[in-house]
């Protein structure tokens, strides 16, 4: 049985992947495993997504953090702000 | 924190008038009309404001602690900016100026390189490309067909 994963990408990843999109992912999915996915389904943004983070609304999520159930989940591309 | 409005500067400054602060430094950052050698138009600013917001308070806190600060603000905005508009800034207040100095650099940088916000720099030769790393090297895309599908 697996889990449904929410995706919400921002600023150059939008150039790559709709905003927002569901993902099906086997339970105790990582990071890690989310970005590698998203690798397969755009090529083009391999080497972007290698230097992305994962987070939710109050942090960034360590690359081998694991999901258990349904999650929102948000693609941080390099920061450049200022 | 992240902002979609003009920056008071002046009321920030005000705001944080502490009798025990002997320096005060302010850094503004603001969009200049060039980069690499091509024209900038404007930008645009993106950011991830529930975790941006909190990233910003937790670096403010980190250099609070760090330099001995009597108080600091960080504001930085997003949507369009025109040439000359503030996009960012930093007040550190301490009670000597090396502390004042050191706690806001170590904000803006650590802002700039960890802080879930995007710019997105529009060129005058029609092309655009959004930020990485604080240096414009991505996708660049005809303007005109870009300005066609976002009206």
């Amino acid at each position: 049985m697996g889990i449904e994963i929410t995706i919400q990408v921002f600023a150059v990843l939008k150039e790559y992947f709709e905003e927002k999109f569901e993902m099906k992912m086997p339970e105790k999915s990582s990071c890690r495993a989310i970005l590698a996915l998203l690798e397969k389904q755009q090529p083009k943004a391999k080497g972007l997504l290698g230097k992305c983070r994962v987070a939710t609304e109050q942090e960034i999520l360590d690359a081998d953090y694991t999901f258990s159930s349904n999650v929102k989940i948000y693609i941080i591309p390099p920061s450049s702000g200022g | 924190m992240i902002t979609p409005h003009e920056i008071p500067i002046e009321r920030l400054l005000a705001s944080l008038q502490n009798d025990k602060a002997g320096a005060s430094v302010l850094f503004v950052g603001s969009v200049r009309n060039v980069n690499k050698e091509k024209e900038v138009l404007w930008l645009e600013y993106e950011a991830f404001k529930p975790l941006a917001d909190k990233m910003i308070n937790k670096i403010k806190e980190e250099a609070k602690s760090k330099f001995n600060l009597i108080a600091a603000i960080c504001v930085h905005r997003v949507g369009k900016l025109k040439i000359g508009e503030t996009a960012v800034i930093v007040i550190t207040l301490a009670m000597h100026r090396k502390e004042a100095y050191d706690a806001n650099q170590f904000i803006i940088d650590k802002v700039k390189h960890e802080a879930p916000i995007w710019k997105k720099e529009y060129w005058k030769d029609g092309t655009y490309a959004w930020g990485h790393n604080c240096n414009c090297q991505l996708p660049h895309k005809d303007l005109q067909e870009y300005l066609l599908n976002h009206k």
